[in-house]
């Protein structure tokens, strides 16, 4: 697999987490969770598909949305988890966590099982 | 501020990305067009002086219309893009031709099929052994040379004449004609079973390929 594409699959497993775990504390508007990406290397490459996720995740009831005012120009839909988006983010870390220890054993930390 | 050049960009971008979204559902992509038309006004907003490379950077930022499509498309169970149906092989279409000419190949064919339910498959075997073939050529023999019966007739020593007959013919005569209809009814029952169930086939196969594939 072409390092852009392996970049790629990674970045789709995690990325649904990441903004779920972005709104844990505090809803959110869109445009606020892009400049929180943006800043983060590589987890979201083209701003715009984090519209189709969100709705995506909405679908699914991970989120759900309310609508406030902003500052100027039209109200914002403010994206907030769900009891079930609250549960899936708890469950993700606790995989990763396990997930991400095992690819470092394999990888070389001391004590792994490398060839 | 904003030329009317930078709105018309703008607006195709959307265009695009709205016919890209064909298939989305109605309410998630109404959803994301808006979403990313507020998105672009509000960050066009910021820009003090827009030129169109400013406006051109963001909407690269933004990505292609093709990718944000496809990342609603990426989950197959909220989208509704209709599965090819089923096609319909060879094997089928052989085996529709076949069952009712040639029995045993057109029935093999038939049990190989994924296309036919067992209660189809066994429907198919309805078809008399031999198929057309056999009722063609072989039945009228049968008819004829089965009931072998024959009449045969004198005088003896110059006394009344007395026919005597065996089989059939030794039926009084509307027992005769009962038996003769049963036997035409039968024969054109077997005639029209072979296309009786081809055409019973050809429905349930029509059935079969018009479901989407699972």
């Amino acid at each position: 697999m072409p390092i852009e594409g392996l970049a790629t699959q990674l970045r789709k497993g995690v990325i649904e987490y990441c903004v779920l775990a972005m709104l844990r504390d505090t809803p959110r508007y869109g445009g606020e969770l892009i400049q929180v990406l943006r800043s983060q290397d590589g987890l979201l490459t083209s701003e715009g598909t984090i519209y189709p996720l969100l709705s995506r995740m909405r679908a699914e009831g991970l989120v759900d949305t309310e609508w406030r005012e902003a500052p100027a120009g039209s109200p914002r839909r403010y994206y907030r988890l769900t009891k079930a988006g609250q549960r899936a983010v708890v469950e993700f870390q606790r995989e990763w966590v396990r997930f991400r220890g095992t690819v470092d054993v394999i990888f070389g930390e001391p004590g792994g099982k490398q060839r | 501020m904003s030329a009317p050049h930078a709105d018309q960009l703008v607006h195709e971008y959307l265009d695009r990305l709205d016919s890209l979204l064909a298939g989305v559902p109605q309410r998630r992509r109404e959803e994301i067009l808006d979403e990313i038309s507020k998105h672009i006004a509000e960050q066009r907003s910021q820009i003090p002086d827009e030129s169109d490379a400013d406006l051109r950077n963001l909407l690269e930022r933004i990505g292609d219309p093709a990718e944000v499509a496809d990342a609603a498309r990426d989950d197959g169970e909220t989208v509704t893009m209709p599965k090819p149906a089923r096609r319909i092989g060879p094997i089928e279409v052989l085996a529709l031709v076949l069952t009712p000419l040639i029995w045993p190949a057109g029935v093999i064919l038939l049990w190989l099929s994924p296309a036919w339910n067992v209660r189809d498959k066994l429907i198919g075997m309805l078809v008399p052994p031999g198929g057309y073939l056999f009722i063609v050529f072989g039945l009228p023999a049968l008819l004829v040379l089965g009931p072998m019966s024959e009449c045969g007739g004198g005088s003896v020593n110059g006394g009344p004449y007395t026919q005597t007959c065996t089989g059939v013919m030794a039926l009084p005569v509307w027992q005769q004609y009962l038996i003769g209809a049963a036997e035409i009814t039968v024969f054109l029952l077997l005639l029209m079973s072979p296309i009786l169930v081809a055409i019973y086939m050809t429905w349930r196969l029509r059935r079969w390929a018009a479901e989407p594939q699972g």
